[in-house]
């Protein structure tokens, strides 16, 4: 079967039409079924119906850790907005902790303004005897804010990856001018401590935001085999595709090679 | 046996098929190619499992699924493919299960790199990467001497990622690097380039596409540095041996479509600057 250039070319942008609108159709079906479901409930003031659904994974992440998008379009506000609903969900699924991702670090500039939005928010969503606080924490700075037994969220950015790894070793190096350090002490668990307290540790499930399966520069080294979720979705982060994630943890078996 | 399987058994059919699959992939090298695919080869052993047969032939199925995608995509002149063959947690398997990937492992390489054979055929250069010193001496041995035989060759690159891990990848190249700029060896200062200089896959084009077969939606420690940007994550839910050139298509004419429209936007964007 051969073709000429230009047939083929031209089968190849319609190849594009097709997946193209393919997945348009599939994104508008999402919009309908999504304003449908916010008609029905309101998640974002009901704890006891994320509970409810949380007490029928058969396993639940302890760390989990979100991929958020900036756009100029929506602002910090989206952010924001975004970054409390998934606390207050993970607050109420029972989690342990939350870490979440930006590429640009515009969300942990203004950590009072957040932490602030999100007690507020906390009083009013959670019932009285589930109410907790939260600890914001930003392993970069090394600043923290909150009392030390809230719940935590780690607030991290791009220079949190690559950038971390190529500090740490330049301090190595340093270390080893001074004959503090051996090069054959560097081994994977050393490293892996350090960028553990530098950074975060790898969390065991990670929600990826936005349209394409990528990972938007989240730090490599906490990649090693946290069970990935894409939502596929460009639109903020709702609660089905949280809860999407969550379930296909629970499922998730994982071998470590074995 | 199904309806489908006993019509796809049909010689005419599987002749059909391929015309149809071939026609398809040279469709898509109309338009730009990525230069570089990651695979995990997941589910050789519960695809065995399902069929009730040893899982020493199910690994076999693996490599023979893997000739045939490497096949296609050698043929639309990928340059650069990477596989997961064998990890470092691996090691931990069952003894005779480690030792029978090591002889598949071993014999495949052998069987690539022989003369006349699927290197020289497509000019394929056969590498290793991971820490050699895992790997037993004679298989390591006769790996070697397999792999130096396609060492001439330079149109692609088969990179096999043998007692591979990506942190164990990071912490040697760090280890490198500290030991290199003891003995004062580094003029200009660190950068995240001096890292992939020193690692395994040191000078190969970045990654385009991951692909991960089975469903498992994990990295499993395989080229986390090189994937956790500009990289298409593509996690299929089938086993290994299943995974069929037309759903690899599927992939590659997302990742077209996906780097098309980004060259456009970047155009735009250029435009209104």
């Amino acid at each position: 079967m051969t073709f000429t250039a230009n047939a083929s070319r031209a089968i190849l942008v319609l190849l594009h039409w097709i997946v193209y609108l393919h997945d348009t159709y599939l994104s508008v079906k999402w919009l309908v079924i999504s304003w449908i479901l916010g008609t029905a409930y309101s998640l974002n003031e009901d704890s006891e119906l994320v509970r409810a659904d949380a007490s029928k994974l058969r396993k639940k992440p302890r760390h989990l850790s979100v991929i958020l998008q900036y756009t100029n379009t929506s602002g910090v506000e989206a952010l924001i907005e975004d970054t409390v609903n998934v606390v207050c969900w993970s607050i109420a699924a029972g989690l342990n902790r939350l870490t979440v991702y930006e590429r640009t670090g515009i969300l942990k500039e203004d950590c009072d303004l957040l932490q602030k939005i999100l007690n507020n928010r906390l009083q009013s969503y959670m019932s009285a005897e589930f109410c907790t606080e939260v600890k914001l924490y930003v392993p970069h700075t090394g600043r923290s804010i909150g009392p030390e037994s809230g719940f935590l969220v780690s607030l991290i950015s791009e220079e949190d990856g690559k950038e971390t790894i190529v500090d740490l070793t330049k301090s190595f190096c340093e270390m080893s001018a001074k004959d503090q350090l051996n090069d054959q002490d560097i081994t994977v668990e050393m490293v892996d401590s350090h960028l553990q307290k530098l950074v975060v540790p790898e969390p065991d499930l990670l929600i990826v935001t936005g349209k394409d399966s990528y990972l938007y520069g989240y730090p490599p080294w906490q990649l090693r085999v946290c069970e990935i979720y894409f939502t596929n979705k460009s639109s903020p982060l709702d609660y089905v595709s949280f809860l999407k994630g969550c379930i296909n943890y629970s499922g998730a078996n994982i071998t470590l090679g074995r | 046996m199904s309806l489908g399987s006993w019509i796809s058994a049909f010689p005419l059919f599987q002749y059909g098929n391929e015309l149809i699959q071939r026609g398809l992939y040279e469709v898509l090298a109309t338009g730009t190619l990525p230069q570089h695919i990651g695979f995990i080869m997941d589910g050789n052993r519960r695809y065995a499992k399902e069929r009730q047969v040893e899982v020493k032939e199910g690994h076999t199925s693996g490599f023979e699924s893997l000739l045939e995608l490497l096949d296609i995509l050698y043929r639309i002149k990928i340059p650069m493919i990477t596989v997961y063959a064998f990890s470092v947690e691996n090691f931990h398997r069952p003894p005779h299960e480690v030792q029978a990937i090591m002889e598949l492992v071993q014999r495949s390489v052998v069987q690539l790199c022989q003369l006349g054979d699927f290197a020289d055929q497509y000019d394929v250069q056969v590498r290793i990467l991971g820490d050699r010193s895992l790997i037993p001496p004679l298989v390591d041995a006769a790996i070697e001497t397999a792999v130096q035989r396609t060492i001439k060759n330079k149109t692609a690159v088969l990179n096999i990622c043998f007692a591979y891990t990506a942190r164990l990848d990071i912490a040697l190249s760090m280890r490198s690097i500290v030991k290199e700029s003891k003995e004062g060896r580094f003029k200009s200062p660190i950068t995240q380039q001096t890292i992939e200089q020193h690692m395994f896959s040191k000078g190969d084009p970045p990654v385009d596409i991951l692909i991960r077969s089975s469903g498992a939606q994990r990295l499993s420690d395989f080229l986390l540095w090189e994937c956790n940007d500009d990289t298409l994550i593509a996690f299929v839910d089938c086993y290994w041996p299943m995974f069929t050139g037309f759903q690899l298509f599927k992939i590659l004419l997302r990742w077209s479509l996906l780097y098309s429209t980004k060259i456009k936007r970047k155009l735009i964007y250029s435009d209104q600057n």
